[in-house]
């Protein structure tokens, strides 16, 4: 029988029926991991042009004497947090429970706003306290970019999390949406993933002992 | 002949999804505990008076750790098709491609040791 045929009665038929591809995987999320993987190489370049040029110019700047890393680490924290309960709000939409769905979902965008706001002051007190702009020096223009182009990536996660978060509380929400809540939260996930490298590339490595 | 459909199929459905996701509500919670651990330890461990080699190489398993630990349980790698694990790993291998050859392209004695194995 066909899985369309219970997709008025039943939400999980109905998402089923979204899976009758010729690959067995939703179009939607196909799409996003393509995404995804593309994004992947794009980091890549910001990355490996960020260690370029530390290795280059070793000298320009001490990052050890400007960063916090207490206020980095804390933030790395707040976005696992946030990664979690976006794991949770997927789980909550696949089973339809849709006031679930509306706090997790508010959670996660709530510790998204706490890293944008971590990462602002950290620019802030980089630029009044250090002069570190983006034309300064090589450090400043590869480090803004990359960390600059991972919150540009979070604050559209956030608008992204936010309209689906006011869409819940209209009549038009359906169970089949819980797809969209999975894919919007493929590219949280992936915005956590991309945090986990630049913490370490950018920050942690800065603070191994004996490194000259 | 079509089969008559079996007016329990839905519930039965819809319960199997449930519990399901109940089973990896436990799962997300274990993952995320982990991941808070291991990130504390990265904290710590940048700070302890050993030989920079090895404290490098904590950095990059635990990282790699925390990245496979996301991808794997939050991302839904380890329930969905291997095609989207395949999709993923094809731009993960070109992106790792590309940092490893701008590396030795910038090199600052091409005929030396990689700069990603000296880094700093």
């Amino acid at each position: 029988m066909s899985a369309h045929s219970h997709a008025a009665d039943d939400p999980h038929a109905a998402l089923e029926a979204l899976k009758e591809t010729s690959t067995g995987i939703e179009n939607k999320k196909l799409a996003m991991w393509a995404f995804l993987a593309s994004d992947c190489m794009f980091f890549g370049t910001l990355i490996s042009t960020h260690l370029i040029y530390r290795k280059i110019y070793p000298d320009i700047v001490d990052p050890k004497a400007i960063f916090d890393i207490e206020l980095t680490g804390f933030s790395s924290f707040i976005l696992l947090m946030s990664s979690f309960l976006m794991a949770l709000s997927v789980s909550a939409a696949h089973k339809g429970n849709i006031k679930g769905v509306r706090w997790f979902l508010g959670g996660t965008i709530f510790f998204g706003l706490i890293f944008l706001c971590g990462q602002v002051y950290e620019f802030h007190h980089f630029v009044t306290d250090f002069g570190l702009t983006l034309s300064s020096n090589v450090f400043g223009s590869t480090f803004y970019v990359l960390t600059g182009t991972h919150g540009v990536h979070v604050a559209l996660g956030i608008i992204w999390l936010g309209s689906w978060l006011v869409y819940t509380f209209t009549d038009r929400y359906k169970a089949e949406h819980a797809l969209d809540i999975e894919v919007a939260g493929l590219y949280w996930h992936f915005v956590d993933i991309v945090w986990i490298v630049i913490f370490t590339v950018v920050y942690l490595v800065e603070y191994v002992p004996f490194l000259t | 002949m079509i089969p008559s459909p079996d007016p329990r199929l839905p519930e039965s459905g819809h319960a199997a999804v449930i519990a399901e996701e109940h089973k990896k509500y436990f799962t997300f919670f274990n993952v995320s505990i982990a991941l808070i651990a291991i990130t504390a330890i990265e904290l710590v461990i940048v700070y302890f008076p050993i030989n920079k080699w090895i404290v490098l190489t904590a950095l990059g398993v635990l990282s790699l750790i925390k990245f496979l630990a996301v991808i794997w349980w939050f991302m839904h790698l380890k329930w969905d098709r291997m095609l989207c694990t395949i999709l993923f790993m094809i731009g993960m291998v070109i992106a790792g491609g590309t940092v490893t050859a701008l590396m030795f392209l910038f090199e600052e004695d091409p005929a030396g040791p990689p700069m990603m194995f000296m880094l700093f």
